[in-house]
């Protein structure tokens, strides 16, 4: 255990992440840092409990696929809040072009 | 003869721009209530399930929790049906998917019982993360922002 270097990881899964999400990495940081950061510490406690031989083998890889299900939830909120910014940008650019528009005919008709 | 074809071109292009302008565009599902509700139904379900277990660890009680297993099942059937039914609802039916598949894994480890405090923690720290993703998206939704 302790050849496993959490802080890399956790620093390697947070720049994949950033990769992924780059276009509003800045607005879902501190999510996914927050969430990643526990999901690693339960990983770590899942690896002490099965060498304290408290949960055997199956038991840990139980305990791992809720973890790793969590973070799938975690990862699909980001995409959703993603296409959320995306979809309030391009109606707010419509908006933005409708009002000019109609200031431009001097009718609200758009 | 020459004025008319520049009414009509005119004329044209505001309809052109009216139907561009006019529709918002939609990228994912609206917020629902009802989905909404049921995800904070099943929470809460859970959360006092997760706190009676507390007072049980180590005891082979699985039998006494079928029932919740089988109310879950039913209360996630549910909630799939309805997120099928909504247009561009892909992440939230995803979201149920693996839900489902959290809740057979937590009756896996409930049937070979629960051992100690700080396994039903990590178990606990799973949902909670799992619900706060689902009800983070259902409010982003509601708000219609990204935070």
């Amino acid at each position: 255990m302790e050849q496993v270097d959490f802080k890399k990881m956790l620093k390697d899964m947070l720049g994949v992440a950033k990769t992924e999400f780059s276009d509003y990495w800045k607005e879902v940081k501190p999510y996914a840092e927050k969430e990643l950061k526990s999901f690693l510490d339960n990983v770590k406690l899942i690896a002490k409990l099965k060498l304290k031989n408290t949960i055997n083998e199956e038991q840990a890889k139980l305990h791992m696929n809720l973890q790793i299900n969590s973070m799938r939830m975690v990862f699909l909120t980001i995409e959703g809040l993603g296409l959320l910014a995306v979809q309030s940008a391009i109606n707010s650019m419509i908006d933005i072009a409708r009002n000019t528009v109609n200031t431009a005919i001097g009718w609200t008709i758009l | 003869m020459k004025k008319l074809v520049l009414f009509k071109k005119r004329w044209l292009l505001v309809l052109s721009l009216g139907i561009l302008f006019s529709c918002k565009v939609t990228l994912i599902s609206e917020y629902d209530e009802i989905t909404d509700k049921k995800i904070t139904e099943l929470q809460e379900k859970t959360s006092t399930v997760l706190s009676q277990l507390e007072d049980e660890i180590g005891k082979d009680n699985y039998e006494n929790y079928k029932k919740f297993y089988q109310e879950v099942r039913a209360d996630l059937n549910t909630l799939e049906i309805r997120a099928n039914a909504i247009d561009k609802n892909q992440i939230t039916i995803n979201h149920i998917a693996i839900l489902k598949s959290s809740y057979d894994t937590l009756e896996s480890l409930h049937k070979q019982k629960i051992n100690s405090l700080e396994e039903l923690n990590i178990i606990k720290s799973a949902f909670n993360t799992s619900f706060i993703a689902l009800v983070k998206l259902q409010m982003a939704k509601k708000q219609g922002k990204t935070n």
